[in-house]
């Protein structure tokens, strides 16, 4: 059980990563009309996908999928934030010790 | 005997006037200076000095700060003596201790160079004319205040006493500097810098002058042109002006070969004269005459280096490049920006070597992990499993965070990243972002939620993961088709990314710029004539207005960021210069080759390799991953392309900052600001500093520059220890002094062909004069025989490369490729062999196999 539910995990956080990738992606590509077509169809593709995956996993009570979305999200963002924390820290770092 | 002025010549010996305790020379030289005494010996000496009196230092004591007129009684009364009443002379400060040598208690008296050379501190003057000549006297009598803060840094404390010189005035035609020895202590040659014009403009800086170095018997061995935009001349009344140099004297050299070794023939004599090198100031009128405005001992560059601490490897992307060292300003900039692990030293990055090793998941030993570090370990490491699983967790926790971006940069169109060049034109246009600034905004890419193409730098580190891809992909196809004939060709064939590459689209820009040249005749033929200087004026004119003009500009438009040594912000990009694209061209025209057509030979191959693959499956796998690296390798390729502009809209915030500073005088010659860090160029901003504070940081920067770029960059620093128990200790005696870290390259007999690659130690059984081009690559010199007089030494010395001599059966017990340690102070070569296999067969190679290239690969 232990194994079916970290699988469960790890493939979730795999889903999970792919959406959330793919919904920059199309942020990304909205400069540009052709190449925001295909990544708002790979988008929606991979929305349904997951919706499907969420509603089997909500069906049979997995709660692994769930936890998975808040590991990626929760990490990213808190990366993210520590990363801009220190980079301003840096910023003010006095840098002008000699050569 | 009129106390307050005396003849030049009569200055040499004070014998007549001096007290009896004190030595004649002495009190020459503290009655009527430094300068004066000297030129006064040269004059005695038979060596050309313009005439002239000197106004003593009892004069100076007198006179300073009462009645000047009495003073200016007898300055007119001498001028009129010694020129005539419309004659325009030169005004130069003689002050006591002013190129000197320091007392026998200096630090480096014993030494014997100049530590006071007070050069550019007080003023001289030119084109002054018998009216003007009292004011100019007190003018340089006040220029001693301004070395106050030079004086303090000497350690000076007392204010000296000044004499001053009233020479006749030599008009030079081309004049300038010529250092008896090397002032960076690379070399022992002579070096002369010249310029037109007046000599101020080289001893100011004010332009970046010729520079030719002279061999210890006479002989001109270099010559470097400079282009030279600027020389000083008269006004017309009784002053200088800054004027701008005739287009065809810009880039022409200013000395031809017997002229420098006439001036370098003057510097010898005068070392002669005073028993050490010298610095002499020299001038050449219109009618060829030579003649020594000035003669003062060499100073140094000290060239002291206090020991670096902690393993550090040099970058290697970097340094494959541009193996100059980085100047002041780049390093200022760039520190603030790169990770901990890495650090520059000495101008050029390196990476820290331990902090990544005890990281990696491989079984790796010092030597091992250096070889990674420098892209060159030809087989895979053992994997240390523990670790594995201890970095697949980390991976698997930082999949959330990467994994997001690295899709997002996978399959980019380059189009995207018109976003960053957008944002790079307009920091480079807004007033409100300095340098610092700029950097940030572009190094760092802002919030991780803008636009992927805002966030070029991380997509071209993301993108390098095809190192990775290339490698799983040469280990499938040793599983699936062994068969295959020519696989690493075959590979390369394929992964080579397709139009989509913005290095194709450059190079397709140079053939349409060539073609359109070869179509008109007049293009041609100018293109042809052109100079391959930076001399462009008159091929700019010879194009105006032809189609080639027209698509030259369509060109720069799209690449005139870059440029060769991007990183490095002092070098001009090509929309400044196009000399470099011009000769690119030119190559071009020259060798019209046929345009390979890639697509088809890359079907052949691939049909080649699906032969040999049996299953379906493998097909899928090895074509996923072709496609993979095809893409990060054109993604990593393409971003470069645009991260190029981050230098580019650096280096023009810089400049609009130079030429403020240019005007208001702060500066005097385009690219001293590259010599200052930026702390330094606010104070000259916020004019809490003038160019007198910065001038001397200037000169001993740009001095160290240059000695840094003549030494071959150090690949590792501190990567070979002696107690690890692997290496062993060779030992010999040290013919020149230094610390070097390396790959040997054992030479047991030079060719005509032998060639060092820069940092690797040379190892040989003797070495004669034949040897010595090998010697400015080499990091250092392992010899079996010899002594400290012996050529390798001697030579070793001369470059500032440390050498070992005397070390029985170097040649034998190091092979190719192995690590070395030199202390070559200690006279110890700490030894690593580069694995058992590896070593048995180079100690069987013959002779002369051993000069053929047996290091390892080196991508």
């Amino acid at each position: 059980m232990i194994i079916v539910s970290a699988l469960i995990f790890v493939a979730s956080t795999v889903l999970w990563v792919s959406l959330f990738a793919s919904i920059m992606r199309t942020w990304d590509a909205w400069v540009l009309p052709s190449r925001r077509r295909v990544e708002a169809n790979r988008l929606l593709m991979l929305a349904m996908v997951t919706a499907m995956a969420l509603a089997v996993c909500l069906r049979f009570d997995i709660q692994a999928p769930l936890y998975a979305a808040g590991w990626v999200l929760g990490l990213r963002f808190l990366f993210f934030l520590g990363l801009r924390a220190l980079l301003k820290l840096g910023y003010r770092a006095d840098s002008t010790d000699g050569i | 005997m009129n106390p307050f002025i005396v003849n030049l010549s009569d200055c040499a010996t004070g014998s007549k006037s001096a007290p009896d305790n004190v030595g004649a020379d002495q009190w020459a030289r503290s009655e009527y200076g430094e300068k004066a005494w000297r030129l006064a010996v040269l004059t005695a000496n038979d060596l050309p000095v313009p005439d002239g009196f000197v106004l003593t230092c009892s004069a100076y004591r007198h006179f300073r700060g009462s009645d000047s007129k009495e003073l200016e009684r007898h300055l007119l009364l001498a001028f009129d003596d010694h020129f005539p009443s419309n004659a325009q002379v030169a005004v130069r400060s003689s002050a006591c201790g002013e190129d000197g040598e320091r007392g026998e208690d200096g630090e480096r008296g014993a030494a014997n160079h100049a530590t006071t050379s007070y050069a550019g501190q007080h003023d001289t003057l030119y084109f002054v004319t018998r009216d003007t000549l009292c004011q100019s006297v007190l003018k340089v009598w006040q220029s001693i205040d301004k070395s106050a803060d030079y004086r303090a840094r000497m350690g000076l404390t007392e204010s000296p006493d000044m004499a001053v010189i009233v020479q006749t005035l030599i008009e030079p035609v081309v004049s300038g500097l010529c250092f008896g020895r090397d002032p960076t202590g690379v070399t022992s040659n002579a070096i002369i810098e010249s310029s037109w014009g007046l000599g101020a403009a080289v001893v100011d800086g004010r332009v970046t002058p010729d520079r030719f170095e002279v061999n210890p018997s006479g002989k001109l061995v270099a010559c470097h042109t400079a282009r030279k935009d600027w020389q000083i001349s008269s006004d017309g009344f009784a002053g200088t002006r800054l004027q701008s140099v005739p287009t065809s004297r810009k880039s022409a050299r200013s000395l031809d070969d017997a002229q420098a070794e006439s001036v370098w023939a003057l510097t010898q004599r005068c070392g002669e004269l005073f028993g050490s090198p010298q610095d002499v100031e020299w001038a050449i009128d219109a009618d060829g005459a030579l003649h020594a405005l000035q003669s003062r001992p060499f100073t140094i560059v000290d060239s002291a280096k206090e020991p670096i601490d902690g393993e550090w490897v040099i970058f290697k992307p970097i340094v494959e490049n541009f193996t100059q060292p980085m100047s002041p300003l780049s390093v200022d900039l760039f520190r603030q920006v790169i990770p901990g692990f890495a650090r520059f030293i000495d101008g050029r990055l390196y990476l820290n070597g331990k902090l990544a090793r005890t990281l990696l998941p491989f079984r790796l030993s010092k030597d091992e992990w250096t070889d990674v570090l420098l892209l060159r370990r030809p087989s895979p490491p053992t994997i240390h499993w523990p670790k594995a699983i201890l970095l697949a967790l980390v991976a698997l926790v930082s999949y959330p965070v990467w994994g997001i971006f690295a899709q997002r940069a996978r399959r980019i169109a380059s189009i995207q990243f018109e976003a960053f060049a957008q944002l790079a034109e307009r920091l480079r246009l807004s007033g409100r972002n300095n340098a610092p600034m700029v950097l940030r905004k572009l190094f760092l890419g802002g919030s991780p939620f803008r636009r992927i193409g805002l966030r070029v730098l991380q997509a071209n580190v993301a993108a390098g993961r095809y190192f990775l891809y290339t490698a799983w992909l040469k280990s499938l196809l040793q599983r699936f088709a062994p068969g295959l004939v020519d696989a690493d060709k075959d590979l390369a064939l394929l992964t080579q990314a397709g139009e989509d590459l913005i290095s194709r689209e450059l190079v397709d820009g140079i053939r349409h710029l060539a073609n359109v040249a070869s179509a008109s005749v007049e293009v041609s033929a100018a293109l042809s004539a052109a100079p391959q200087s930076s001399e462009h004026a008159q091929l700019a004119r010879a194009l105006h207005g032809t189609a080639f003009e027209e698509a030259l500009d369509v060109f720069i438009a799209r690449f005139g960021h870059r440029c060769t040594g991007e990183v490095e912000l002092m070098s001009p990009r090509w929309r400044e210069d196009p000399a470099p694209v011009l000769a690119m061209v030119r190559t071009f025209m020259a060798n019209r080759g046929e345009v390979r057509e890639l697509h088809g030979e890359q079907l052949a191959a691939m049909d080649r390799l699906h032969q040999q693959l049996d299953r379906r499956w493998q097909r899928w796998l090895i074509d996923t991953l072709i496609e993979e690296v095809r893409d990060l390798s054109a993604l990593r390729e393409n971003t470069r392309h645009y991260h190029i502009l981050l230098f580019d809209t650096l280096r023009s915030k810089i400049l609009q900052r130079e030429q403020q500073l240019l005007a208001s005088g702060a500066l005097k010659c385009p690219d001293d600001i590259f010599f200052l860090q930026w702390h330094e160029i606010e104070k000259l901003l916020n004019t809490s500093w003038r160019w007198e504070n910065v001038e001397p940081i200037i000169r001993s920067r740009r001095a160290e520059h240059l000695a840094r770029s003549r030494r071959p960059p150090l690949m590792t620093i501190n990567m070979l220890a002696e107690n690890d128990g692997a290496s062993e200790t060779l030992s010999g005696l040290c013919a020149s002094p230094g610390i070097a870290e390396g790959p040997a390259r054992v030479i047991r007999q030079i060719g005509a062909d032998t060639r060092l690659e820069p940092g690797e130690i040379l190892v040989a059984p003797y070495t004669d004069p034949m040897w010595t081009p090998l010697f400015p690559a080499a990091a250092a010199v392992v010899v079996e025989v010899g002594s400290y007089l012996s050529h390798a030494g001697t030579v070793a010395r001369e470059y500032g490369v440390p050498c070992i001599v005397d070390v029985a059966g170097a040649t034998s017990a190091i092979a190719n490729g192995d690590m070395l340690r030199i202390d070559a102070a200690a006279g110890s070569i700490i030894h690593r062999k580069q694995g058992t296999a590896d070593s048995t067969a180079l100690s069987t190679t013959a002779p002369a196999a051993d000069e053929e290239d047996q290091r390892s690969e080196s991508p």
